[in-house]
């Protein structure tokens, strides 16, 4: 005899009716019916499982929203500053003060993506990327008077990214002031849901870097543009955009300020420390280049750009089409009247 | 505890216990939770993670690497069979580029890379319509590097000479102090050089200003005329409006179609007329002769719409404008139409016709092939 506990003396074992035998027979065979429904009926028909086509398995992608990095400026604080002087740092803090200072709109903790122009394998003499001393002293900045507790400094160049950001010394001047560089991989992008854009409203977005960063700042150069005439602040953005957006060439105007509305940075800066006056985007030319010892930073792109388009390229008031656009978009206003301040 | 209460027994998949302390029910039900939470975070995390708590920096990549060495080289440089013995075997592939652009202590950092109208844009985007405006075939970029400097060699294939005269033009290097040696046209940068040779654009740009990069750019010069191409001398024209006229090459334009504004006119030269203000030669070369009278002619009828003939011969007529009282003269030379517009005086425009005209006849018995 075993001595396993028996669990239940009391149980006794019915016999099977037929109309138990019936009811399970039946059970079973409803089941057995409804799993054929589903995986036997007609593509479209009510609980159809089948997927001939391959578009009910088709993965569906859900487009996400940047968010609206701006911070609302001191009260007395201009759209626009402008700095002069012989040195990049110099350049910065003035222009910044003229603006409310660094220090209102980043806060001690902040993550801070930083967005130059990495966009060619050119090294820095020749104007076509953002200048590494004005990088540098940016993110030392932010690190040391702001007390920022990252900088990530990103850019997708249609050319071999490293090599851009080595060979235009941003690699280095991040490195050197503390910063981190965030190059892109094919995982890095996701769609981007712009709403109002007119050719990016689902596109893809170079998005990791973006991942819980609290500010954002754009550092771009001055540029002749042989499509769109100038390359400036607001078509900087152009860089952080995925798949084969070369397309957009095509209407430039368009994508230019489709790019004011899908990015709303904390602050713009504009390099006019080496502008490059003709031959633009990519020069090849040193002599192209124009040093310019000013610096602009803005609350407002579509001004600053207005402002730099006239002064710093030198080509009067026939602004851009896009910058009309950018207008239109809510943007910024093209009109920099009175709304700029300007510390030498 | 009664032996029966164990949670774990010899009944398998029996519990017999019959109550549950309240210590392990709270365990059982936190470890479900951090389970269940466990995984709805990986489910939601999928590729957005923030890149600075999961991304491992190069530094750190790199300090906990173990030197482990993936790539040896061969210790003899690969030799393609049946070249064995020939001193090409161990040459660096330069591409299109002649092998001397290697020099002593310079040496090709990376690749040769090469570009075709559908994928130039990934090295120059933005730049690349304007190139393509102007026939644009393919882009050969190579990198030299001397460990310290490095120097990029940018070989646009525009086609023919007119189209790399037309970028170089819209580019603005008419506008600077442009060198010709034989055929090829250049100008120096303090980085390097720009210019042209047959169907081939050049820029070599040092990144540093500095008399090493200039020296070596200088010497890269040289290696252009070693390039490939089944037709590097320029085009009669050219040599008229340059040599023959002694124009400066600011001074000379191209147009390749819709010249004058008339869709059967293409491919035609101009030239600035020193000393006349508004007035310009200009010449085209037809395939052969019939072709040429028959163009002439529509050309002549044409212009006689807003022209009054002033003078009309054989192959050559002279007029005025109605309106703006400037002179128009063309004249048909064999397979060459050549003429001159907006002169002031018929004198001056007659005058100017025959300086062209004796330069195209010295120009093609200085190169009878053309």
């Amino acid at each position: 005899m075993s001595d396993k506990p028996v669990q239940k003396p009391e149980y006794v074992k019915q016999p099977l009716t037929r109309r138990q035998f019936a009811g399970r027979v039946a059970a079973v065979a409803g089941l057995g019916g409804a799993a054929a429904y589903l995986a036997l009926a007609p593509e479209g028909w009510l609980g159809s499982l089948r997927d001939t086509t391959g578009l009910l398995s088709k993965p569906v992608v859900k487009p996400f929203r940047l968010h609206d990095y701006r911070v609302d400026k001191p009260a007395l604080a201009a759209d626009v500053g402008i700095g002069r002087g012989p040195t990049p740092s110099e350049r910065l803090r003035k222009a910044l003060d003229a603006i409310g200072g660094l220090q209102h709109y980043i806060k001690p903790g902040d993550i801070v993506v930083v967005k130059p122009n990495v966009a060619f394998d050119r090294a820095p003499n020749l104007g076509a990327t953002t200048n590494p001393e004005t990088l540098e002293t940016l993110i030392r900045m932010l690190l040391v008077d702001c007390r920022a507790q990252e900088v990530r400094v990103t850019d997708n160049p249609i050319e071999s990214p490293p090599d851009c950001f080595a060979k235009s010394g941003l690699n280095v001047a991040t490195g050197n002031a503390g910063g981190r560089v965030y190059l892109p991989d094919s995982n890095a992008f996701k769609v981007l849901n712009t709403p109002g854009a007119e050719l990016i409203e689902n596109w893809a977005f170079l998005h990791r870097p973006f991942t819980n960063v609290d500010k954002v700042i754009g550092v771009a150069p001055v540029k002749d543009h042989n499509l769109c005439s100038a390359s400036m602040r607001i078509k900087n953005w152009y860089g952080l955009l995925g798949g084969r957006r070369n397309q957009f060439h095509q209407d430039i105007h368009s994508i230019v300020s489709d790019l004011s509305i899908m990015m709303r940075p904390t602050l713009t800066l504009l390099d006019g420390s080496n502008i490059l006056m003709k031959n633009g985007p990519t020069g090849g030319d040193p002599s192209d280049v124009k040093p310019g010892n000013v610096l602009m930073a803005a609350v407002d792109p579509v001004a600053q750009d207005a402002w730099a388009y006239e002064h710093l390229l030198e080509r009067g008031r026939n602004y851009p089409r896009y910058l009309f656009k950018a207008e239109e978009k809510g943007s910024g206003r093209v009109d920099w009247q009175g709304r700029i301040k300007e510390i030498v | 505890m009664p032996r029966t209460d164990r949670l774990f027994n010899r009944q398998a998949r029996k519990v017999l216990r019959r109550k549950i302390g309240l210590a392990e029910t709270v365990f059982g039900a936190s470890f479900l939770i951090v389970i269940v939470l466990s995984t709805w975070w990986v489910l939601a995390q999928k590729d957005n993670f923030d890149p600075a708590d999961r991304d491992i920096s190069y530094e750190t990549l790199e300090k906990d690497s173990t030197g482990e060495v993936l790539y040896e080289a061969p210790l003899k440089l690969w030799v393609e069979p049946g070249r064995a013995g020939t001193p090409a075997a161990a040459a660096p592939d330069t591409g299109i580029f002649p092998a001397a652009i290697v020099g002593e202590g310079w040496s090709l950092k990376g690749r040769v890379q090469d570009f075709d109208p559908s994928n130039v844009y990934e090295k120059i985007n933005g730049a690349a319509e304007q190139y393509i405006a102007f026939g644009f075939r393919a882009l050969h970029w190579a990198t030299l590097t001397d460990g310290t400097r490095s120097i990029a060699i940018e070989l646009y294939d525009q086609g023919t000479f007119a189209n790399v005269l037309g970028i170089f033009a819209a580019q603005g290097g008419n506008q600077r102090d442009v060198k010709t040696k034989g055929d090829m046209f250049y100008y120096r940068t303090s980085v390097g050089v720009i210019g042209g040779y047959g169907p081939y654009y050049f820029k070599i740009a040092g990144d540093e200003a500095n008399e090493t990069v200039v020296a070596q750019a200088a010497r890269l010069l040289e290696t252009m005329d070693d390039l490939p191409a089944q037709e590097k001398s320029a085009p009669l024209a050219y040599h008229v409006m340059t040599q023959g006229l002694g124009l400066a090459l600011g001074d000379v334009s191209y147009e390749r179609e819709n010249v004058f504004q008339y869709d059967f006119l293409s491919d035609f030269w101009f030239g600035k007329a020193k000393g006349q203000a508004d007035a310009r030669y200009f010449l085209n070369e037809q395939a052969d002769e019939a072709k040429a009278a028959q163009v002439y002619e529509r050309f002549r009828d044409e212009q006689a719409h807003d022209h009054a003939v002033l003078d009309q011969g054989e192959d050559r007529v002279v007029m005025r404008h109605n309106f703006l009282k400037t002179i128009f003269a063309l004249q048909r030379d064999g397979a060459i139409l050549l003429g001159v517009d907006g002169a002031a005086t018929r004198e001056a425009a007659e005058g100017s016709l025959k300086r062209l005209r004796e330069a195209v006849h010295h120009e093609r018995q200085a190169s009878p092939e053309a």
